[in-house]
């Protein structure tokens, strides 16, 4: 899949044509002269049990050029019992034409499709009128409309990974008409996301009391010795994760900040909504509700003084003066009358498909069509789990489109995702995708992996951090017995270097360099293969060991980081992986699992001192006790990269 | 949907869909969609919202989203817990509102967690606690081994529905001509349409089964 697609997620999940529902129904053969006689008959007894898209009569041409038609005579119960279910005044038809009725099925929906009527009509002869949606793309998008559509995901995408590696979802409310951003916002589940990150680190860290009821006293000291730079970086890392994919997951979170920002129900959607309504009420502030304040009494006293429209709108222009957008000020006066109600006729794209709170609130808010690139398996509320767009009760539909990436896009996406729910049969996803590899490193291999790091950070590649703690754990599970320390990645290594996706990536102006770069950089480096790191670095983890952490205290930062994210050391899935390309992969692999036997009393000592890191060989059960894996960003890696004193 | 707790009297449960009745009102009284709700907590009253949606022209300002972000301001700023502390005091807590909750106010009680919810009428068109989906049974979405399992939470309809579906029709009768509205015709309809969506809920609710 190298082209950039545009998929409708129909109201109804997809059935293969041949495998609609059907019911079944009580036929005759009639003769055809009295087919007036009995339909009217019929009609007057069961008149609209028959499902309405399935023609009550079907002709059939039988040999010697006569027609034979066949009648519905009525719906037939389950049972193979066919006389028991037979309404008294169908059987006295019966009776009186002396008709041999016949079970037979029916499709019991109306096709959706051609092919499906296609198929419907092998059975019984249905009608089908084609769909007419009002909604533009249904019926398929111009190339104008689709590479704006493009380039609107592409921007969604990267407000996704912003935010130095950490993967969240993104929503951008786009207004189509003139392609004009309303309203865009990643998720707030977690502070960590928004730029406001840093000022509520810097209350947590001036307030380490708190932390003091939930982390041992060590940490507390870590913390506020944590310097300001690395304390930015901390937040990025710890949360994994987009919320929708997730919901219920905050609880779980251990994440020890008490920073005021954090918000369960604060997914990008309902942020951006949010925001397209602060617009709304800035730029038309003319309905005797300014300001977000305003409280019942205040707005039935505005409402109910009813000031002339003059006077209003002088309000309304300090108002906007006031809110320092004078675009605000001039359009709300202009177009006062063309005030949007709420986000109708505008367009929301999404990374990931909506859960079924930000699917509804989508509903509420009167959005026209969804975008978004990934599926949400476990908690979608468009196609995956709930399919929000065919409940047909709801007083609002929007259109749901999954905007399929190009490969050199979706390489990287798609193996964030694949790591986050390991369900990739299940998704429906480009099966034509090479496999991702995963391949392990130690920091034995250290001029090689910082090369590599340093590859990573001039490229920047994406870091992505899909991982639950529980995924940790099963990824880690079975290296436990030689996993030390260090960090871990997962590499997507590809078999058929395809160039298409330079072009486009770089005509999407992403911020990325085209695989000949890396080949170059891997060539001149001496990599294994020429070919092997051509994509995205997945996810990096530290291992921490709990009781050997007191003794450095200039690592607080990954101590704390790893508090919330503690699990129990470890079971293989990452070899299975590798083995699947281990001719490929041989030589990191190979050298990865002898090196995760090294180890040292301190792991923090390992990155300090790369000369030192095959120092110790401790028990493996022994160094488990406390200790956990924690995911790291880029933050952490340049630093390590620091450390290990490149030599490349 | 059960019949309420026994440790819960009839009485009490009566008491309390006052009160989200008298937050309706409120919302009512502000030209708002009549909805209103309180949370309790440990048989206190911790919370109440009411819909907002008109004012603040986000229509996912529901009485449920209201009283919600209520109790995490109050937890999380002025308590300083943490998530799971939070979480911990979400799952002793009980809500009444006076409408089913939508099937975004459903998710949303599932997410933070909420113990139980006793709600007046039905929602047939939005309905996310049996009428539309049933969120509110953890069973409705399918956990994977990796995935923090759907929370669900006891549910009880049909408490002084009548009360609920009497303040939809007031609603609607107060609606448009005397709503204060009369220099600006051109710009009610989005309130219009608020206003029809809920009255076609209100005269589905005629037949809500009483509870109580």
């Amino acid at each position: 899949m190298n082209t950039w697609q545009i998929l409708h997620v129909p109201d109804k999940p997809p059935i293969p044509p041949h495998q609609q529902p059907t019911v079944n129904v009580l036929a005759s053969d009639i003769e055809p002269k009295l087919a007036n006689t009995i339909i009217r008959r019929l009609n007057q007894i069961s008149p609209l049990e028959i499902p309405r898209h399935v023609k009550r009569i079907q002709k059939k041409h039988v040999e010697g050029g006569k027609i034979k038609l066949l009648v519905i005579l009525c719906v037939a119960g389950d049972g193979e019992n066919e006389s028991n279910n037979i309404p008294e005044g169908v059987q006295q038809l019966i009776n009186s034409y002396q008709l041999s009725p016949f079970i037979t099925k029916v499709c019991q929906y109306a096709a959706t499709s051609k092919e499906d009527w296609e198929e419907q009509c092998k059975l019984w002869p249905t009608s089908f009128h084609p769909p007419t949606y009002n909604i533009d793309g249904i019926g398929g998008f111009s190339e104008e409309d689709s590479h704006s559509v493009f380039d609107f995901m592409q921007l969604t995408l990267k407000m996704a990974r912003s935010g130095d590696g950490l993967i969240v979802n993104a929503a951008v409310i786009v207004d189509p008409s003139v392609n004009q951003v309303i309203a865009s916002a990643c998720d707030q589940t977690c502070s960590l996301y928004s730029s406001k990150a840093e000022s509520c680190i810097r209350n947590c860290t001036k307030q380490p009391e708190v932390y003091g009821s939930h982390h041992d006293s060590s940490v507390v000291a870590d913390h506020v010795n944590v310097s300001s730079n690395v304390s930015h970086d901390e937040p990025k890392q710890r949360h994994i994760g987009a919320s929708c994919l997730n919901p219920w997951q905050w609880a779980q979170q251990k994440l020890q900040t008490t920073s005021s920002s954090w918000h369960p129900l604060r997914h990008a959607s309902i942020v951006a909504i949010e925001s397209s309504a602060a617009r709304d009420r800035r730029l038309f502030p003319s309905l005797g509700q300014d300001g977000d304040k305003s409280n019942g009494v205040d707005s039935i006293q505005s409402s109910s003084t009813s000031t002339t429209p003059t006077k209003r709108q002088k309000t309304d222009s300090t108002n906007a003066e006031n809110g320092d957008k004078l675009d605000a000020h001039t359009e709300g006066l202009s177009s006062v009358s063309a005030r949007p109600y709420l986000c109708t006729g505008y367009d929301i794209y999404l990374v990931w498909e909506p859960c079924a709170m930000c699917a509804m609130a989508l509903v509420h808010q009167r959005i026209r069509r969804i975008f978004y690139a990934f599926p949400n398996p476990h908690a979608g509320a468009l196609g995956s789990v709930h399919r929000l767009q065919g409940e047909k009760s709801l007083n609002h539909h929007y259109a749901v489109f999954r905007v399929v990436l190009p490969k050199e896009l979706l390489d990287r996406d798609e193996i964030a995702r694949t790591s986050e729910n390991d369900k990739r049969a299940n998704t429906g996803c480009q099966s034509s995708l090479s496999v991702p590899v995963s391949v392990s490193l130690s920091l034995k291999i250290v001029p090689r992996l910082s090369v590599l790091l340093k590859l990573f950070l001039d490229y920047e590649l994406p870091l992505h951090f899909l991982l639950s703690d529980e995924r940790c754990n099963q990824l880690f599970n079975t290296k436990a017995s030689f996993s030390s320390f260090s960090i871990i990645f997962t590499f997507k290594m590809e078999e058929k270097r395809s160039d298409l996706g330079e072009d486009h990536s770089n005509s999407q102006g992403h911020k990325m360099k085209t695989p000949e770069s890396h080949k170059k950089y891997a060539n001149r480096d001496a990599m294994s293969r020429s070919d092997l790191w051509t994509d995205g670095l997945i996810c990096a983890f530290e291992f921490i060991r709990g009781h050997k952490r007191s003794t450095n205290s200039k690592v607080p930062s990954r101590t704390s980081d790893g508090d919330h994210s503690k699990m129990p050391v470890p079971v293989n899935r990452l070899s299975e992986a590798s083995s699947q390309k281990l001719d490929r992969s041989k030589l990191l692999d190979s050298s990865s699992k002898d090196e995760f036997r090294s180890n040292q009393k301190s792991p923090f000592s390992d990155y300090r001192d790369s000369d030192n890191h095959q120092s110790g060989h401790l028990n493996a059960t022994e160094r488990f006790d406390g200790s956990h894996w924690v995911p790291i960003g880029w933050a952490r890696i340049s630093e390590l990269v620091q450390t290990m004193q490149v030599d490349g | 949907m059960a019949s309420p707790t026994e440790e819960q009297s009839p009485d009490d449960t009566l008491k309390y869909m006052e009160l989200a009745l008298q937050q309706a009102k409120l919302a009512l009284d502000c030209l708002e969609v009549p909805v209103g709700c309180v949370i309790l907590e440990g048989g206190k009253v911790v919370a109440a919202g009411r819909n907002r949606t008109n004012e603040t022209r986000n229509a996912t300002r529901h009485a449920e989203m209201e009283a919600i972000d209520v109790l995490l301001e109050k937890w999380q700023q002025k308590d300083g817990l943490s998530q799971l502390e939070v979480a911990e005091k979400f799952s002793k807590c009980s809500l009444y509102v006076t409408c089913e909750p939508c099937i975004m106010c459903a998710a949303a009680l599932s997410i933070v967690g909420v113990q139980e919810v006793y709600y007046g009428c039905t929602n047939d068109k939005f309905g996310g606690c049996g009428s539309i989906l049933s969120l509110h049974s953890s069973s409705s979405m399918e956990g994977g081994g990796e995935v923090a399992r759907p929370k669900g939470f006891k549910c009880t309809g049909g408490i002084m529905a009548s009360e609920a579906v009497s303040l939809f029709r007031s609603f609607y009768e107060q609606g448009n001509p005397n709503a204060p509205k009369p220099h600006r015709p051109l710009l009610v309809p989005p309130d219009n349409a608020l206003n029809n969506l809920y009255v076609k809920e209100e005269q589905e609710s005629h037949h809500v089964r009483h509870f109580c």
